[in-house]
């Protein structure tokens, strides 16, 4: 990681942080059906989820797009041309839809905050030309908050464990304490994937199929408490 | 679009496929083949027609005669369904993609294509990847609005030697467009034997088979085609699986993680006779294999 100054880590520790109103808290990525299959029942699954989400699909896929939108230094065709991708390989429904819902909820909190490009965008999504993916969003946003690619990523990776976890921790599959391990020793993953480099946008892929499934059987679960 | 479609475009194709084969419906409605060059390893066998519903419609089977998949061999496939045919390519049996104990993985590119009113399905067994194999496959599919295309891709591994080996890489890519380039959704992956076996993404319970299934058709709502196909799946055994819509309301698709073969086939037959249902009124006619 390239050395921070003082005020890159505090805009990092506002815009990667949990208490940042990016609608992260909704959405479970499977997490929820899988604990009522009873296909994730302890913390030990629970991490390996985490893990492969991390490895199996966001460095793979989330990332390049993430970083295309970055790289696209607020050219907006390019942006979308990475948005359009997205939704192409967003194949389960709430998959999509999730996505799609954080990128609005990040676009909607940027917009009032006057970040850059950030209305410019929300209207090509309201007006449905454009889908509005969260990875496009973050790397379309951050990169207009002077946060620099790497930067982006490990946030990016940070807020996904956290959102992953967070939702672990209240559908009562771990604790407090056992959630701090896990992303803790998921460190060591995030390190080693963010020292590689991302597969170019052109060759982005995914494989997850159990999370995949389980968003595919929770759209039709009976009572839920997120919104995939 | 067409900025986003370069950006997912496949490798290139291999010049001259080893099998090309047009399917056309003739005035009286029954679809017939009216183009074929079919090639080593590949082997046809003649034209079924098994199905009373849809009136006409042809089955083939297409196998490979070399008994599986080698290393370093590439291989390509064209199927187009002019207007208005109707046609189903399967196999006999599962392709066993062998080891490659060196550099020199195998590949198959396939270009499907399905006219106005088509319908094509291309249904091959799963595939059967022993240690060390390595296989990269495309499938790109263009379909115009009003064709249906419904497509498995499936495999599995055997530990040929029990020895505990995997195979060594399956990278896949399946590319739904229409005729004018207009990407509606990708699925790809690049996985080893290790994330194919071990990882269910929670509990370690093993199922190391695996198994897509698309239905491409606009003929009703992508959420229809979605029950139709969630209901399927609810009376299969021995699998964890689930049905959604694809991209662009384009239809329909399944993941089928099962226990083994025999289930992931089952699964698979059970959506694909679900949607057949769905499209043209009528459960399909049993294949003989």
């Amino acid at each position: 990681m390239t050395m921070t100054n003082g005020r890159t880590l505090l805009a990092m520790l506002q815009h990667g942080d949990s208490f940042f109103p990016s609608g992260a808290v909704s959405f479970s990525w499977g997490i929820e059906a899988l604990g009522a299959d009873g296909k994730i029942v302890k913390a030990a699954d629970v991490e390996r989820f985490v893990a492969h989400q991390l490895r199996g699909r966001w460095a793979s896929s989330d990332r390049p797009v993430l970083c295309a939108a970055h790289a696209a230094g607020g050219d907006l065709e390019c942006v979308f041309a990475a948005d359009q991708l997205m939704e192409a390989n967003s194949l389960a429904y709430e998959q999509r839809e999730g996505s799609k819902r954080m990128g609005a909820a990040l676009l909607n909190i940027h917009g009032r905050l006057g970040t850059s490009g950030a209305k410019d965008y929300q209207a090509r999504v309201r007006a449905g030309e454009a889908p509005g993916h969260v990875a496009v969003i973050q790397g379309l946003l951050w990169r207009a908050l002077g946060l620099d690619m790497d930067s982006a990523c490990h946030m990016a990776a940070h807020g996904l464990s956290v959102g992953l976890l967070g939702a672990a921790l209240r559908l009562g599959l771990i604790g407090h304490v056992d959630s701090q391990a896990i992303l803790g020793r998921l460190h060591k993953s995030m390190d080693e994937i963010l020292r590689t480099a991302p597969p170019p946008l052109g060759e982005l892929h995914a494989y997850a199929p159990a999370a995949d499934i389980a968003m595919m059987r929770h759209e039709t679960q009976d009572s839920r408490l997120f919104s995939n | 679009m067409s900025q986003a479609n370069n950006l997912a475009e496949s490798a290139p194709l291999a010049v001259q496929p080893q099998a090309e084969l047009v399917f056309t419906r003739a005035p009286d409605g029954h679809t017939f083949i009216s183009h074929q060059r079919v090639g080593y390893p590949f082997h046809i066998t003649r034209p079924f027609y098994l199905d009373k519903v849809p009136q006409g419609m042809l089955t083939l089977y297409l196998q490979s005669v070399s008994g599986g998949i080698y290393r370093g061999e590439a291989l390509a496939l064209t199927l187009e369904a002019e207007a208005g045919a109707l046609a189903q390519v399967t196999t006999q049996s599962a392709t066993i993609v062998h080891r490659m104990k060196t550099d020199g993985a195998a590949r198959q590119d396939m270009v499907i294509r399905a006219g106005e009113g088509a319908l094509l399905e291309y249904l091959p067994d799963p595939l059967i990847l022993f240690p060390g194999a390595q296989f990269e496959t495309t499938l790109r599919v263009a379909a115009e609005p009003s064709a249906t295309v419904i497509l498995s891709d499936a495999f599995t591994q055997h530990d040929s030697d029990e020895a505990g080996g995997r195979f060594a890489r399956l990278a896949a890519e399946t590319r739904i467009e229409r005729p004018d380039g207009t990407l509606l959704a990708f699925d790809r992956f690049d996985i080893d034997g290790d994330v194919a076996e071990a990882h269910l993404d929670g509990k370690a319970e093993a199922y190391p088979a695996h198994g897509t299934l698309m239905v491409v058709h606009t003929g009703c709502s992508a959420e229809e085609m979605a029950a139709v196909l969630r209901d399927a799946l609810g009376s299969c055994q021995g699998i964890y699986a689930g049905a959604s819509t694809l991209p662009q309301e384009s239809g329909a698709w399944v993941r089928i993680l099962a226990k083994d073969g025999l289930a992931l086939r089952a699964a698979i037959k059970a959506s694909w006779t679900a949607a057949r249902l769905k499209v043209s009124g009528a459960e399909p006619a049993k294949r003989p294999k």
